[in-house]
């Protein structure tokens, strides 16, 4: 009997080893004293370095809030933010892909921004289209936009004034225009994609400047097989098969710009420190430019990151009052110019503190027209689980020769199936 | 709790080196005097195997049959995640793609690692220099060696494998978004990376079979084929089941090769088309890209079930089983 009773207790005490190690929070919050909390910056230490510089001037003016801001990578953040919602403990705020709020929130990982008097602020003051994209379709909001991304189009104009082009293309027409007049004069890739290559990222803008949608106002049904859709993809498609646009993903726009064999990139803003400082040659002659419109205007897709507080917080209120000062001029000021000596621009969402980007007067007015024209992802209902499948369908119109109604009439199936689950 | 008393009176065998029973001693006593040790140390082990590999096979055997998202509890819904697998066009095509590349990989590997090791399975320094630079990528982390070839097959002109095929005139060819190339590509690489394993298994094996067979076999005028067909490869034939099994098994797990050199964004595994879509990277996609961890459970045990048929069909097929035991 003894040996069994040490047993028991022996068993029990490793099990309390190892649940112990398992410590589940109850998300019971916090309501005075000293409060620390942990952001997860999906992206670069360069960003977290400087989003760390403004938490510090946040903890000047709030000493009993301490912010450890750390990094965590595109590559696993989404799986690392899971893990940490499942175990309930990690970090109290986290930034992360636009449609990762209405994803984490739709499983209790996220708090609703509405209730902690973030959305008050920020929604009056930031990009307006994106809030579209990241309110979920119950209204709640669990990702504020924290930076945006945006298509950018890039030109090498030396290369233009060898064409003998006389500035970037404004419309589709002056697009396959310009690369047929650079092809002419010798340039290897007159066109490159760069952000989205041969996925719905890049379609997204053709179909918008046709005048498509993805889905329809109310997210009743898809619209990706209306004519005007027909039209994108079919454009879209010959800027690879036609006008020989690389489609690998890895393809290395900025070196090929820098050796004078891609003329012009259609890329992200990124690319706005990425092509000089890759290609110092262009520091101070590359040209940027929004994208050529089509026959309904130039809408482009527009990206960038959320941010957001976890439901297991004990500290949600404080997360939420420093996530709104992340929407002060200031704020964005020290975010920016911190950025700035690595050469990276911060993208705030207010478009109202673009002036204040060391950049150039042409860069800050290119990315202040953009702004004005572009729109976010769909929030509708299963697109998260539809955009890989429709870049398939996309990909098997371009690449296989399927007929892009037929394509794209699957591609609508797809998401009118994803839709109703 | 019932108490068996060791009998005294002599009508037990004591059979093979029993303990020296006490007196009176009760039998679970006894054993565990013969056996406590033994358990005890055993038990930091069997702790650990059960939290760590028994508790989550049964754990993911469970959520196969659930709709589980990650972060609220699981909710059962029977067969639904295999039935759903089966209508899944993504699965079929990695499912597709992974058999084309196992059959590819494993044949290629197989063959080619008993010819290298049939070629370089002396003693001599040149032998075992050449050895060790086959065997030199089994021990070099996979990320690295998936990077370089990332480079490798860059699809600029300055890409090795470009620069290779340009040599003979070949235009510029984009290797990894030509979809009729991802298969090949990854065999070609699997192939290479797995070549220095089977070998040294191959060599252990090849010097293992007496000489005197051979002696025996030219004296009787054995052409070397015959040599070949006849004694080495039927002796080797556990060793071939070995080989052939484990990377069978390897090949199935495929993982890091697409997610590295396919990978085009965050959220788009596969490469163009999902032409380099595999059952591993598929099954992260659904768990860790998409949260459909009940669906992702589920796609870890039709993988499970397939290397498991497939592995005893080969046992069969090659009789290896009873040479194996």
């Amino acid at each position: 009997m003894a040996v069994r009773r040490r047993a028991l207790l022996c068993g029990l005490a490793a099990a309390a080893l190892i649940l112990g190690g398992c410590n589940s929070s109850t998300g019971e919050q916090q309501t005075s004293g000293p409060v620390s909390l942990t952001m997860w910056n999906t992206g670069s230490d360069e960003d977290t370095k400087a989003i760390q510089k403004a938490a510090d001037q946040y903890k000047a003016a709030h000493p009993d809030v301490t912010i450890k801001v750390e990094t965590i990578t595109w590559a696993d953040g989404n799986a690392k933010i899971l893990a940490a919602a499942q175990a309930k403990q990690g970090a109290d705020i986290i930034t992360g892909g636009l449609s990762w709020g209405i994803q984490f929130g739709a499983l209790g990982g996220m708090v609703d921004l509405k209730t902690l008097g973030v959305v008050d602020v920020a929604k009056s003051v930031s990009q307006q289209a994106i809030w579209k994209s990241i309110t979920s379709t119950d209204g709640a909001v669990y990702g504020a936009p924290f930076d945006l991304s945006a298509y950018v189009l890039y030109y090498n104009p030396d290369l233009f004034a060898k064409a003998k082009i006389a500035g970037p293309p404004k419309t589709w027409a002056e697009l396959t225009d310009a690369i047929t007049k650079l092809k002419a004069a010798g340039v290897k890739y007159p066109f490159a994609m760069e952000w989205g290559n041969t996925s719905w990222l890049e379609y997204f803008n053709f179909l918008r400047q046709a005048g498509g949608n993805l889905y329809d106002e109310g997210c009743t049904k898809a619209t990706i097989d209306s004519p005007q859709a027909v039209e994108a993809l079919r454009f879209y498609g010959e800027l690879y098969t036609k006008y020989g646009a690389p489609k690998d993903a890895g393809f290395d726009v900025t070196g090929g710009m820098g050796k004078g064999e891609v003329a012009m990139i259609s890329g992200g803003n990124w690319l706005l420190s990425g092509i000089p400082s890759t290609v110092p040659a262009l520091k101070d002659k590359l040209g940027v430019a929004p994208m050529p419109a089509g026959a309904a205007g130039g809408t482009t897709f527009l990206g960038g990151r959320v941010i957001g507080v976890m439901s297991y917080s004990k500290n949600q209120q404080a997360a939420a009052d420093f996530i709104t000062y992340l929407y002060d001029p200031a704020a964005i000021k020290t975010i920016a110019d911190t950025l700035a000596v690595s050469g990276s621009l911060f993208l705030s969402s207010r478009p109202d503190q673009l002036a204040g980007l060391q950049a150039k007067p042409e860069v800050v007015q290119t990315l202040q027209s953009i702004y004005g024209t572009a729109e976010g992802p769909p929030a509708c209902p299963g697109w998260e689980d539809s955009s890989s499948l429709v870049d398939k369908a996309l990909q098997k119109s371009m690449f296989d020769g399927v007929a892009p109604e037929s394509a794209l009439a699957d591609a609508a199936k797809i998401m009118n199936d994803n839709l109703k689950k | 709790m019932t108490t068996e008393v060791i009998p005294t009176d002599g009508a037990v065998d004591p059979g093979p080196a029993p303990p020296p029973a006490v007196k009176g001693m009760t039998l679970r006593a006894a054993r565990w005097r013969r056996n406590g040790t033994s358990l005890l140390m055993m038990a930091p082990f069997a702790v650990l195997f059960g939290v760590f590999v028994i508790y989550p096979l049964v754990k993911s055997l469970y959520l196969s049959f659930t709709n589980y998202r990650g972060i609220k509890p699981p909710v059962w819904i029977g067969l639904e995640n295999y039935t759903s697998l089966f209508g899944d066009e993504r699965f079929r095509k990695a499912m597709l793609n992974t058999f084309l590349y196992v059959a590819g990989s494993v044949t290629l590997t197989t063959i080619m690692a008993l010819i290298v090791a049939m070629a370089f399975r002396g003693q001599s320094w040149l032998h075992r220099t050449v050895r060790v630079l086959f065997f030199l990528p089994s021990v070099t982390s996979a990320i690295a060696l998936n990077l370089i070839w990332k480079w490798i097959f860059s699809p600029e002109d300055y890409g090795m494998a470009n620069q290779f095929v340009g040599l003979f005139g070949v235009d510029r060819v984009e290797w990894l978004s030509t979809p009729s190339l991802a298969v090949p590509v990854l065999v070609f690489m699997g192939v290479w990376g797995g070549i220095g394993y089977g070998m040294v298994i191959f060599v252990a094996g090849l010097n293992a079979i007496p000489e005197e067979y051979y002696e025996s076999a030219r004296m009787d005028g054995a052409t070397p084929w015959q040599q070949f067909t006849k004694i080495t490869l039927p002796l080797l034939r556990p060793v071939t089941a070995y080989v052939v099994i484990t990377g069978l098994i390897g090949a199935f797990q495929i993982f890091e090769a697409v997610f590295i050199i396919f990978f085009r964004s965050a959220g788009v595994i596969g490469g163009l088309h999902d032409s380099a879509l595999m059952i591993v990277p598929y099954l992260y996609d659904q768990g860790f890209g998409h949260f459909y961890l009940g669906r992702a459970s589920a796609i870890a045990w039709v993988l499970l079930v397939i290397i498991f048929v497939i592995s005893m069909i080969h046992l069969r097929i090659t009789r290896a089983n009873r040479d194996l035991t």
